[in-house]
């Protein structure tokens, strides 16, 4: 596989953490098919660091991942490693866990089937999973493309001013 | 395990660079790098290999067995066949109780060894190998492969074995994926969040 991507577990966690910070407003984050996709962090939060006094920490709870404790550690350098999403597109949900070192999707619920038939279920099963997957791919690609351009230190203000806003 | 067809599913997802003419190929591929059982009568602990999809003994690859509308549907099996060390253990105190009987000595450290490895010799066709399948979809069109596991070390392992049975190039989904080659040594962690030391 691809070496140069190995070792930047680090851009992973940029994104976790950029993505709980958009997130937070409800909006949709970005669009696919024209439609908008939405993000909620809804569940258990890991938080690493590399060189702090506390390297990992993690919170439970639903609304947990918006807590002002999360808040203050994001603002102490550590960056969300692993995180509980609801992702939302077409009225359709998709709840998974997600990891920066691989993105492997987790724990996934995909939306309910809507045909009886076996042999269409197995293909619907795999379109979800494939929307799943556009939906992940799609939102890196907001990412990448706001982390790439010079304005990225504004964006970067912006989140470390919501760090310490309570 | 993860299921394709229900519940909670577990997904290592990569990239998968392959051509038009290698995707019809995939069957013969896959025949090439079939499962193989273990043989009871080797020292063999283990043996993996691909299977179809929707049975864990076939290896015939028929396109309409591996070829699922847009996608390319397999498995991959992994059999173990362990002796437990209790059996062993058992079998040796019961061969040692008997050797001193007859002997009038206990067995030697050799001796003991040796028995050791008849013993489980002996043993192994008695044992049942523990099978362990995980599905793989490859969705020829978006060229993605989806190894449907919660397992990154299987993951690792089956993505190998596909690269290599397939000969196609795999890349990683991740947000560095992303980045222009050109652009990926010039970026760094972001001092701000990450802290000055960084």
């Amino acid at each position: 596989m691809n070496v140069l991507l190995a070792g930047r577990t680090w851009l992973g966690r940029e994104f976790l953490t950029w993505l709980l910070w958009k997130s937070e407003s409800t909006e949709p984050i970005t669009l696919v098919d024209g439609r908008g996709v939405t993000v909620v962090f809804n569940g258990k939060l890991t938080l690493r660091a590399g060189s702090n006094e506390v390297v990992k920490a993690q919170v439970e709870g639903v609304t947990s991942p918006y807590s002002k404790l999360v808040k203050k550690a994001l603002s102490q350098h550590m960056l969300v490693h692993t995180a509980k999403l609801q992702v939302t597109h077409r009225e359709q949900i998709y709840d998974f866990v997600l990891d920066a070192d691989t993105f492997d999707i987790k724990s996934a619920k995909l939306p309910a089937l809507m045909t009886e038939f076996d042999d269409d279920k197995l293909t619907e099963r795999l379109e979800l999973a494939r929307r799943a997957a556009e939906l992940i791919d799609a939102l890196m690609r907001e990412f990448i493309d706001e982390r790439l351009v010079t304005t990225w230190t504004e964006t970067v203000d912006r989140m470390r001013e919501w760090m310490v806003t309570p | 395990m993860s299921d394709l067809r229900k519940g909670a599913a577990n997904i290592a997802r990569t990239g998968i660079d392959i051509g038009k003419q290698e995707e019809k190929l995939i069957p013969t591929d896959l025949r090439k790098a079939a499962f193989q059982p273990i043989d009871v009568n080797g020292d063999d602990e283990r043996s993996a290999g691909f299977v179809e999809f929707e049975s864990q003994d076939s290896t015939e690859f028929s396109k309409g067995a591996v070829f699922h509308g847009m996608h390319a549907l397999f498995a991959y099996r992994v059999d173990r066949l362990k002796v437990p060390n209790s059996k062993i253990r058992k079998g040796l105190l019961e061969w040692a109780q008997g050797f001193e009987q007859r002997n009038g000595r206990a067995p030697g450290r050799r001796e003991r060894a040796e028995q050791k490895e008849a013993l489980k010799k002996l043993l192994r066709k008695t044992v049942e190998p523990t099978t362990k399948v995980t599905q793989i979809s490859i969705d020829l069109e978006a060229r993605e492969l989806m190894v449907w596991t919660a397992s990154r070390s299987l993951a690792d392992e089956v993505q190998a074995a596909v690269e290599s049975a397939l000969d196609a190039r795999l890349t990683h989904r991740v947000p560095a994926a992303l980045v222009p080659v050109h652009q990926l040594d010039t970026i760094a962690p972001t001092p701000l969040l990450f802290g000055a030391q960084s």
